[in-house]
């Protein structure tokens, strides 16, 4: 880290003055990112490799939480599994669809601002609301869908009570709430040149050429970005699973947060919670790396307007 | 290791000040409401000379506790403490408060013997021995005796608890399919019997109603399978496992069958609307039609659902067909523990001890439906008040296989691992025996994670 | 002229670009087309919100009704009144605001405003440096400090307050300090300097001047904030363990275990559905009422509702 030196001599007045001043005006956030990311993130280091309940003072034991989680922890690699899986179908889907959905928004249409707003709607209702309701469509035997299809005289579908569909139905939730994405492409696609599509009609592409030739290139960027920060961020979905299914059934919607609160906040595993932690700490590192090194285009593309 | 302890504390005062004083400055008005509402709903509590704060588990305690507060009896013993009680508070509050070092003073429904043995709880051995109040032999045997742990006495026996297991039928459903209820089926053949008869579907095979949720309430519990199929799972002298013993994988294999007929997934379904993990919600509301539960049940149906109540009917909790003969019971420990780090811990005493007093246990038996066991006041007691509920008062004397429940410091990793296991035993992914040996291995492993071993 | 982006996402076979003629036929059927999957998702995605209102005005019977009614007659308008008295949501509701969000939203406003104020436009050595560390803890996840977080607000005492979430929101946030530090280098750097002439303190030119300039981004600020605190779960579910502290998303949870316990079922799910839609209610006004501000947020930054 660089570190910001206090004035040197040779500076003129003026320098030294912004220099102080400028330390002063950030320090809000230096000591906030001292005290609340820096010091935190190694204290769970700390804590990663020792013993602690909160209630006995900690034992130190290297790396024996690791280890363990890594051998023969009976549930890290399941709700490894279940995160990667949530979040491999979840993430490339909730693209596609609010890429699919972007595009149709951006057409020649009436009532574009009414179309945005009720697919955006649903991301910025509160999760447990979110999950009080779904719980009410997906249920076997209450649900609105399996209602319909009884009705129908059909089979029900266990949407949340099969550890086989419990995964996929949650994807579906989280597609459903990908609104940001969608308002975030449709903005993307507003800002590609009119004139690139004039052109390629002009070469005798077709719609579908099009879609391929200009307007997915040019959105590249905008959905590389939203790739990278939506495995970071659905690597961290809580409330959802954790309010809606409850990790169940059979520990199928056991995701990666929901176990770490569940070690760390009710079987009192500190330490086996905090090297949790620190694992995810790498992972979404490895995605930030990614994401930095990719291109640094899109990280200040809001500012060069 | 010890230093760094030190640095850290350090850091954390250092941190404090810097980020307090700023805190204090901008958020006082913002913060200030925090402390007015603690204070107990009813009462003016300004002029209370002590206050004991007292968490339970339990959600339907609330009418009984309003009525105790109330009498002289309680003012007099209490010498004038007012109670703060909050009722359903669940395991995750408690062990929250715990962490943050604020527990109430007492608690209730928690996990005795694992708060215990990590130190969250106070020995009560010599307040006991000091009380006039609490006399132990009055109380039964497998009830004081569960109060212990390793000689240290966990909490003080009581304001709930006698006999744990019984099997508990609508009587009224099961004739309706043509069962004959006076006779109690008894062995787990018997009872799937029952279970098919009852369960009904749909024509698109949706669960209308079923006989036997076989993990419900208190057979969800490892003791209950491991006593049903003659197992002892947890040696509590030499902390030794026996999980993977072949009855137990027969016991997952027997019980998940109940759940195979009425369909997994119907049934997950089910519960996650239905009941909500709560105990016994099923039953009153006549969905299940027969629940293995405790002294319970009786009158609390009797309290929540009279029109149910009226066809209950218990007996024996069911055991395999080669072991006809045992009559299974549990019995272990609810208390009013008192936490290390309580205000007012001699108050918390005293508020277990009322428990033990005919007042109390009236009170509760009238309001809840629960009873304890002391003796001298069992006696005087209506055993007919409930349906089904002098099966549980008479069962003492015939009881083959005594239980003392919940007793491994790790009881709720293996009930976790154990609901999981017979899931996928259930579901048919796994063969019975290779989830009892895997639920041995991990109940092993955790054991010696946990530095208990 | 044609508009080159409307026929995105229909069916290439449609396609025949003879130019003349069936070009307006094309079209129509392409437009046609773009409408019916735009109503299809509209509905689909509106729907979970529909039941949820819809769920609140029901009965017991109704809710449980094979087929399921889609439109409840008699309406059970007192649900919303029943449910909302069933369990303290009153204090719920005072808590959320006055406790959580609105400090919260204020403090982060302001640290965040002094603080991009520092990396935008005040000059000095080392600034780039620490403002690529500030970017980088965007991407720190909340989840990995919170457990060293939690033991360090226990031990100042901080469980079951808000301190554990206002304090915090002292030191500024990194994402709210990228998005306005980005707003104010677009402000002319004459304006100020005019203002520095005139004698103007930093502190004075960036109340005077750069605020008044900044109310967009401030809105954004203001809002996202405030929605985030509002929807959170995590955070109180970890910090806040007394029912009268709690916030209005944990007492939502806390009614649906009150409501669904023995002996307390009857109309557990209408009066869930009815809190749901009380508190969903005033982020879904928000944004319909600040609409535009919301768009411009998240298609600049790409800030998660």
């Amino acid at each position: 880290m660089a570190v910001a030196t206090a004035p040197r001599r040779g500076m003129t007045k003026t320098e030294r003055r912004n220099q102080i001043l400028g330390l002063l005006f950030i320090s809000p956030w230096l000591i906030g990112f001292l005290l609340f990311a820096l010091f935190p993130l190694l204290a769970s280091l700390y804590y990663s490799m020792t013993n602690y309940d909160f209630i006995r003072d900690p034992q130190f034991i290297g790396l024996t939480n690791y280890v363990r989680l890594f051998t023969i922890d009976p549930d890290f690699w399941t709700v490894m599994y279940n995160t990667v899986y949530y979040v491999g179908f979840g993430v490339p889907l909730g693209i596609a669809v609010a890429f699919l959905i972007a595009n149709l928004l951006n057409s020649d249409i009436r009532g574009r601002t009414f179309f945005r707003s009720i697919i955006y709607i649903p991301s910025i209702v509160p999760a447990v609301c979110a999950a009080m309701v779904w719980l009410f469509i997906l249920n076997v035997q209450y649900g609105a869908i399996n209602g319909i299809l009884k009705t129908m005289g059909w089979a029900t579908i266990p949407f949340l009570s099969s550890p086989d569909l419990a995964k996929p139905s949650l994807i579906m939730i989280y597609v459903w709430a990908q609104g940001t994405a969608v308002v975030i492409f449709l903005a993307a696609l507003q800002d590609v040149p009119r004139s690139l599509y004039d052109a390629a009609l002009v070469d005798g592409a077709n719609a579908w050429a099009r879609f391929w030739n200009v307007t997915v290139p040019m959105c590249t960027p905008v959905i590389l970005f939203n790739f990278i920060m939506g495995i970071i961020t659905a690597f961290q979905d809580f409330t959802l699973p954790f309010v809606l299914t409850g990790g169940g059934p059979m520990k199928s919607t056991e995701f990666y947060v929901v176990s770490l609160y569940r070690n760390a906040f009710v079987q009192f595993s500190i330490g086996k919670a905090s090297a949790m932690a620190w694992i995810l700490f790498l992972i979404i590192l490895v995605f930030s790396v990614i994401l930095f090194r990719s291109s640094a285009r899109w990280v200040y593309y809001g500012g060069e307007k | 290791m010890n230093k760094s302890g030190i640095s850290r504390r350090q850091f954390l005062q250092w941190g404090a000040m810097t980020a307090g004083a700023v805190a204090l400055a901008a958020c006082a008005p913002s913060a200030a409401p925090s402390a007015a509402p603690a204070a107990s709903d009813g009462a003016a509590p300004a002029a209370a000379p002590t206050v004991i704060q007292y968490w339970t588990g339990w959600g339907n305690l609330d009418p009984a506790i309003q009525k105790i507060i109330e009498t002289d009896e309680f003012k007099q013993h209490m010498g004038g403490a007012t109670l703060e009680y909050k009722g359903s508070s669940g395991q995750e509050p408690v062990l929250t408060a715990i962490a943050a070092g604020t527990p109430p003073d007492a608690a209730s429904n928690v996990s005795y013997v694992n708060l215990f043995v990590r130190g969250a709880t106070i020995d009560v051995k010599d307040m006991a021995d000091a009380s006039t109040v609490l006399k132990a032999d009055d109380i039964l045997d497998g009830i004081w005796n569960s109060a212990f742990y390793k000689g240290s006495m966990i909490g003080v026996p009581g304001i709930e608890c006698f006999n744990w297991w019984g099997l508990n039928v609508n009587a009224n459903a099961a004739e309706q399919v043509g069962l004959d209820a006076t006779t109690m089926p008894k062995t787990w053949d018997e009872v799937l019997e029952w279970h098919k008869a009852l369960t009904k579907k749909d024509d698109a095979g949706n669960l209308l109603q079923f006989g036997l949720d076989p993990f419900d309430a208190m057979a969800g519990e490892p003791d209950f399978i491991a006593a049903s199929f003659g197992v002892k799972w947890f040696d509590e002298e030499t902390g030794a496992f026996d999980l993977g013993n072949p009855r137990i994988a027969e016991g997952m294999d027997t019980m998940g069958e109940f759940i195979r007929i009425a369909g997994p997934d119907q049934f997950a379904g089910m519960r996650q609307v239905e009941g909500n993990g709560n105990w016994g919600a099923a039953f009153n509301a006549g969905v299940q039609n027969m629940i293995i539960e405790g002294y319970w049940h009786p009158g609390e149906t009797q309290i929540q659902k009279p029109e149910v109540a009226q066809f209950n009917r218990s007996g024996w909790a069911p055991v395999p067909a080669d072991r006809k003969d045992a009559n299974i019971m549990a019995t272990g420990l609810h208390a009013v523990v008192i936490f290390k780090d309580a205000k007012n811990k001699d108050g918390a005493f005293k508020l277990g001890e009322f428990f033990q007093t005919p007042t109390a246990l009236d009170i509760i038996f009238n309001e809840v439906g629960w009873i304890h066991g002391v003796k001298s006041w069992l006696a005087t007691i209506d055993k007919n008040k409930f349906p089904g509920l002098a099966f549980y008062v008479d069962a003492g004397p015939q009881v083959t296989e005594w239980t003392i429940g919940r007793r491994c410091p790790i009881n709720d990793f293996v009930i976790t691992q154990y609901q999981e296991l017979r899931e996928q035993v259930y579901r048919n992914l796994i063969d019975p025996q290779a989830a009892a040996d895997e639920l041995q291995k991990r109940a092993v492993a955790e054991w010696q994670a946990q530095g208990l071993g | 002229m044609t508009s080159a982006s409307q026929t995105v996402g229909s069916k290439p076979q449609l396609q025949q670009h003879t130019r003349t003629g069936s070009l307006s036929a094309t079209k129509w059927i392409t437009r046609f087309l773009v409408y019916a999957m735009l109503i299809l998702l509209g509905i689909t995605w509106i729907f979970p919100l529909y039941w949820m209102i819809i769920s609140a005005l029901k009965d017991d019977p109704q809710i449980y009704t094979v087929p399921p009614v889609l439109i409840p007659n008699p309406a059970f308008w007192n649900n919303f009144y029943d449910g909302w008295m069933r369990y303290d949501f009153n204090r719920a509701a005072f808590n959320s605001v006055f406790l959580y969000s609105v400090p919260v939203t204020i403090f982060t406003l302001v640290s965040s405003m002094v603080v991009a104020y520092g990396f935008a436009k005040i000059p000095w050595r080392g600034r780039d440096a620490l403002f690529w560390v500030c970017i980088a803890t965007m991407m720190l996840p909340w989840q990995v400090t919170m457990v060293p977080l939690f033991i360090i607000f226990k031990n100042l005492g901080w469980i079951n307050t808000y301190l554990p979430f206002v304090v915090p929101s002292l030191f500024g946030s990194a994402y709210f300090i990228f998005l306005l530090r980005q707003f104010f280098l677009s402000i002319p750097e004459e304006l100020s300097d005019a203002a520095r002439i005139d004698g103007a303190s930093e502190i004075g030119i960036l109340w005077r001047i750069i605020v008044p300039l900044s109310k967009p981004a401030i809105a954004v600020v203001l809002l996202f904030r405030f929605l985030w605190s509002w929807n959170d779960y995590l955070g109180p579910l970890i910090y806040i363990n007394s029912e009268a502290m709690q916030p209005l998303a944990l007492a939502i949870y806390r009614l649906r275990t009150l409501a669904t316990s023995m002996g307390t079922t009857s109309m557990a799910y209408p009066h869930l559905m009815a809190v749901s839609t009380l508190v969903a209610l005033p982020i879904i006004l928000i944004f319909i009422f600040a609409q535009r501000t919301f768009i411009e947020g998240i298609s600049t930054t790409g800030l998660k509702g």
